[in-house]
């Protein structure tokens, strides 16, 4: 066979695409379009002429085995539905050293001046290094919460922080907005996150792009965190 | 239902696999994966066969994503590929018991005009259209070969017709879909 006779070259991919090249012939032209970038186009256009086809066959949702059986060979982290916001665990050990630094900024805090003193829901997030880097306080009510950088030099052009709380049993983070490069943010916590801000409720700041995540979701690295504790 | 997920979604999606996004991973499945089950369900006509071919179709989905090229085809299109072929593999190893008499016109359902503008814009019903304008032994041909995988030899004792018959019958029917897709 000539492969290099256009027509012929077309007829071929065109029926790699539908099937009917099947067998020895198949894994030969397979093997030619490893080397042949062109070969490679004129599948991927017969594959777009023809894969519409299938657009009006009926969709069935595979039943639940299939993703956790995908997860499972590809050694994913999140088997039987785990997050990997339920994974906190290596900062866990700085849970101490934290929460003692966390007392004494809340006792700064407290005393200097301003809106927030009767605060008695609390979180620290830290970095790697158990270094203090956001401050969240809320009012008892856990109508407002306010949150602020309390470290220097997290403001960069080129990227957004994002604060995002944990709500806990398999839910996704919920945003809280983003970490102001300057001063503190102040906000209304909705109504439905109210019963969720309680002692022990995971906080993170995740990187984002400017203007933040454009998901609804983190797309970027966790950076800090940090678990709400209760004063009093 | 006739809509695929918005093209700019997957694409994004996609391209976040492709850094190792767990999340964007998931959401990807959640979204395609009825399509690439449905497919292989109805090409295969067996659901364990059905399942293993998008099992299959999503790890080869994480472990290729940096290869798709969006200028090249349809985020659609690429995965439904992937799945199609990895059915097509299937069919030949073990081809099912149920005997192949389908009647080819029922291939192509009939769906009211005016559609979702969310599938590929244009893609689906221009197919649809072309496939109508060919002669009605082409159109057999090409529908029992798309969706149940039927070599020349099959498509021969099934339409019982000599074999260069039928080859010749796919070949002008496929040619003759690529001159009225125009592109």
């Amino acid at each position: 066979m000539n492969y290099q006779q256009p027509g012929l070259r077309e007829l071929l991919a065109a029926e790699y695409v539908l099937g009917t090249l099947h067998g020895l012939p198949r894994k030969r032209f397979e093997r030619l379009m490893h080397d042949n970038p062109a070969l490679r186009d004129l599948v991927a256009t017969w594959e777009q002429r023809l894969m519409p086809l299938s657009a009006r066959v009926e969709r069935v949702t595979p039943p639940g085995i299939t993703w956790l059986t995908i997860q499972q060979k590809l050694g994913l982290k999140k088997v039987q539905g785990r997050r990997w916001w339920s994974n906190l665990g290596w900062w866990r050990g700085m849970a101490v050293a934290s929460s003692a630094l966390a007392m004494a900024l809340l006792v700064y805090v407290s005393v200097a001046p301003g809106p927030m003193t009767e605060a008695t829901y609390f979180a620290v997030l830290s970095d790697t290094q158990a270094r203090p880097v956001i401050l969240v306080t809320s009012t008892p009510d856990r109508r407002k919460i306010r949150f602020e950088a309390v470290a220097t030099g997290l403001a960069t052009p080129d990227r957004s922080l994002e604060l995002w709380v944990l709500p806990g049993d398999g839910r996704p983070p919920v945003s809280l907005g983003l970490v102001p490069h300057e001063g503190a943010r102040t906000l209304e916590l909705p109504d439905r996150l109210r019963s969720d801000w309680t002692a022990g409720v995971g906080l993170a700041v995740s990187q984002e792009p400017v203007g933040g995540s454009p998901t609804g979701q983190p797309t970027g690295p966790i950076l800090f965190q940090g678990r709400i504790l209760a004063r009093g | 239902m006739l809509t695929y997920p918005p093209f700019e979604k997957l694409k994004q999606l996609l391209s976040r696999v492709t850094r190792d996004d767990e999340l964007a991973f998931e959401e990807l499945y959640r979204l395609v994966s009825p399509h690439l089950f449905g497919l292989s369900l109805h090409m295969l006509r067996d659901a364990d066969l059905a399942r293993d071919v998008v099992q299959d179709s999503f790890i080869s989905i994480w472990r290729n994503a940096g290869e798709y090229d969006p200028s090249k085809s349809a985020p659609m299109t690429w995965m439904l590929s992937i799945a199609r072929y990895r059915a097509l593999d299937l069919l030949r190893k073990a081809r099912p018991k149920t005997s192949l008499d389908v009647n080819a016109e029922m291939e192509f359902h009939d769906q009211p005009e005016g559609e979702n503008p969310e599938v590929d814009p244009g893609d689906s019903v221009a197919i649809h259209k072309c496939v109508d304008s060919l002669d009605s032994v082409q159109r057999q041909c090409i529908a029992l070969a798309f969706f149940r995988g039927l070599t020349h030899s099959e498509l021969a004792d099934h339409l019982k017709q000599p074999l260069g018959t039928v080859k010749s019958w796919v070949r002008q029917g496929l040619l003759q879909l690529r001159d009225c897709l125009g592109a």
